[in-house]
This record gives C-alpha cells, structure tokens and sequence, in this order.
C-alpha cells in the first residue's frame, strides 16, 4: 500500500499522507480509549 | 485498558534501555525487565515464573535423549496448570482468584521446551538464552507461544534494523487499533446499540448478532494483544512467529484452525494430535483430544470443553468430507463454492461461541433454541 502510494504519488507526498495517516489514528485511539474492553479478559490467560 | 497503555509506556522506556546499552547486556535488559513487571503485576505469578522456570532448567540442562526427568517435570507442569486453572475455575470465594499473569502461556512455553529436551531437539543453549526466553517482556501476559528453537535462531541473528524498527511501531498502533476503536468501539459498544435495539423486535437477529459481536471484539483484542507484542519484539529486533492469519477468512474449519491462534494450534498439534495420531492410528481421535486441550487452555469448565468438542467434531466431520469431496468446479462457480465455504465456515465459528459467551452450559442452549427459532 505504502509501496503503491510512492510510485503514485511520489516519496514527499506519500510519507506526509503515511504520517496524518498515523496521526489520525493516534488520536482515534486517543479519544476511545475509555471505551470499556467488552468480554475479554486481558491478563486472565 | 490502563494496563495496557502502562504496559506499551513500560516497554518503549525498556526498548530505549535495550538500545543504549551495549550487545552483551540487552538480553539481560529483557529479562531483568520481564521479571519487574510481573512482580509488580502479580508477585504470586513471578514467584510460579522464576520457580518453575529456574528448576525446569536445572532439572534438564544437558540432560541425555529420553531422559526419564524430563517426564517428571513435564508431569510437574502440567500438575501446576490444572491445579491453578481448577483453583480459578472452581472459587467460590466473593473475590473470585484471577489467574496468576500469563500462566497459561509460560508453562505452555516450559512443557514445549520439556518435550523438545526430552526428545534432545534443542540446540546448545546457554543460561541466558534459556531465561531471555522464558521472560520474554513483549510475550509475558499474552503470547504468542514462542519456540525454544527460533528463538535461538533469532536471537543469535538480532540486530538494529530501521526498517524492521518501523514496521515493529506500525504494528503497535494496529495492535492498538484493533483493540481500542475496532474490538471496544465498534463491536462491543456500537453493536451493543444495535443489539439492544433489535431485541425487542427480534429475538434471532439479536442472539445471532451477540455472537457476531463477542466473537468479533474476542478476535479484535486477541489479534491486537498479538500484534502489539509482535511489534514491540520487532523493536528489539527480533522476530517472532504470527498468531492470527485472517481467521475469518477460512475456507473451512480445518483452515480456522490454521489462522486462529497459530501458536497455540501449532502447539496442540506437535504434542496432542501427531503422538495420539501416530500412536493409535486415529485421527479423529486425536483432534478431538488436541481440541480438547486447546479448549480446556483456556478454562477448566464444561462449557469450553463444549466448545473444543463442538469444533472438534466439526473438523472431524471435514476431513470425512473433504475426502470424497472437493471443489473441482471451474471458474464462476468454483468462486461460488469457496464464498459459500467461507460463508459456511464463518458462521459455524461465530455461533460456536455461542457456548463460551454465557456463564453458564444451560444459557448457550437458550441462546442455541433462539439461534433454532425453537425459543
């Protein structure tokens, strides 16, 4: 995917879009991350 | 979810560590890493780790091919694992016993390494080697179930590698993903609306998207827990075997199998299913033991052992079919066939969990007569 970004769009644009990309997602988990976890049971295994 | 995020701070300050100090003390980083942070979590789990841990290699360091004290402490283990999992299972206690911090996985890792020195299939180890890789801090609470054999190999071939740096950081934040907006969010909370909604007005659709929606964030946090530690271990530059493929996406349950928690499947089939098949010529009886095992992994309770055997039988009765038949149709309906396998597939594993996700035997079966249409 990263791979087919570069050869489309070139390296500056592809790697700034990668790092919104990752940003966005840095913020989604930020603002649910008081979501309680459901069924499973972490550190129960 | 606080454990978690102290969990990733924890090991982004020990990879830091790790990296500054020079090549002869980052193994001991890990493991002096690993064993504070079970102590500080659970010191009654530290103290079964280092126990068992400590007299497992002294029992069987350089002990001969088919040494008789390698069935002892394999005897001893697996003793240890049932009694902690009937102990949690079974209290009545109005402060039900959790289990001590990834017991499940570190003596899965122990009886794997009993078996292999029983049967003399490790390499020369050293000391350190063996303790880096019982307190391995990214596999500690939630796997995978890492191998004695590759992780000597990538130990021995570890080094700093950019490119293996970021891909490790990549999958720490799908790890987090999954488990946070995918598993949380979407499956548990939004589709929890959902459910709540169509309940009143119909009964199947709810019971069926219960089960869509437990076995969903089940995969979500399981595949995230997975990928988080696959990264952080990519940070240390080491790499290590991947635990689900796509599960959904199974052909057949024979191919589930193959997807789904790989470690722990790999792990029942080299030490249940080949010495039952092997030793008693009967493959549908050792997956069923293997799938026995693998359910009882989780819960010493009637209700996984429901469970392993409802996909044991499953996978049973694939292999009798897929033995007289096979997808031989070309083209468009060939591509009808496999969507209609995977379809087929998909929804035997979702209403499977149908067993697990009550508390009890007698509630699945009312969730089955609704899934029926006979409640």
């Amino acid at each position: 995917m990263y791979q087919f970004l570069r050869n489309k769009l070139g390296n500056r644009i592809a790697n700034a879009l990668i790092a919104v990309w990752y940003i966005v997602l840095c913020v989604l988990i930020y603002y649910f991350n008081s979501v309680p976890a459901g069924n499973f049971r972490y550190l129960n295994y | 979810m606080e454990e978690l995020f102290e969990f990733i701070g924890y090991s982004f300050i020990v990879v830091l560590i790790y990296w500054l100090v020079k090549d002869s003390l980052r193994m001991w980083v890990i493991i002096s890493s690993c064993l504070l942070y079970v102590a500080y979590y659970d010191i009654e789990s530290f103290l079964i780790l280092t126990t068992s841990s400590l007299s497992t290699f002294y029992f069987l360091r350089n002990q001969k091919k088919y040494n008789y004290i390698a069935l002892y402490v394999i005897l001893a283990l697996v003793s240890l694992f049932v009694f902690y999992k009937m102990k949690t299972t079974y209290d009545q206690g109005v402060f039900k016993a959790a289990l001590p911090l990834g017991l499940s996985f570190y003596l899965f890792r122990l009886i794997h390494f009993a078996i292999e020195s029983f049967k003399s299939n490790t390499q020369k180890y050293s000391a350190q080697d063996f303790f880096a890789f019982m307190f391995y801090l990214p596999v500690i609470t939630i796997g995978p179930l890492i191998r004695i054999g590759e992780w000597l190999k990538e130990v021995k071939r570890k080094r700093w590698d950019p490119q293996l740096f970021s891909g490790g950081l990549e999958r720490i934040l799908y790890g987090c993903v999954k488990i946070v907006i995918m598993g949380n969010y979407l499956f548990t909370v939004r589709l929890g609306y959902l459910i709540s909604d169509i309940s009143i007005n119909n009964k199947w659709l709810a019971a069926y998207l219960e089960c869509i929606s437990y076995a969903g964030n089940s995969y979500m946090q399981f595949a995230g827990y997975s990928d988080i530690a696959i990264g952080f271990s990519m940070l240390f530059g080491i790499r290590i075997l991947e635990n689900f493929n796509f599960p959904f996406l199974a052909s057949n349950i024979n191919d589930f199998w193959k997807r789904w928690h790989i470690s722990l499947s790999q792990w029942c089939r080299d030490y249940i299913f080949t010495p039952i098949a092997s030793y008693t010529r009967l493959p549908w009886m050792a997956v069923i033991a293997s799938m026995l095992v693998l359910g009882l992994w989780h819960e010493l309770s009637p209700r996984y052992v429901i469970w392993a055997s409802f996909h044991g039988i499953g996978i049973v009765i694939w292999n009798l079919y897929s033995k007289y038949f096979k997808n031989q149709y070309p083209g468009f309906l060939g591509k009808v066939y496999d969507g209609f396998s995977m379809l087929l597939t998909f929804n035997f594993v979702v209403v499977s969990f149908a067993w697990i996700k009550e508390d009890s035997v007698w509630d699945s079966v009312q969730v089955f007569k609704t899934l029926l249409g006979l409640g």
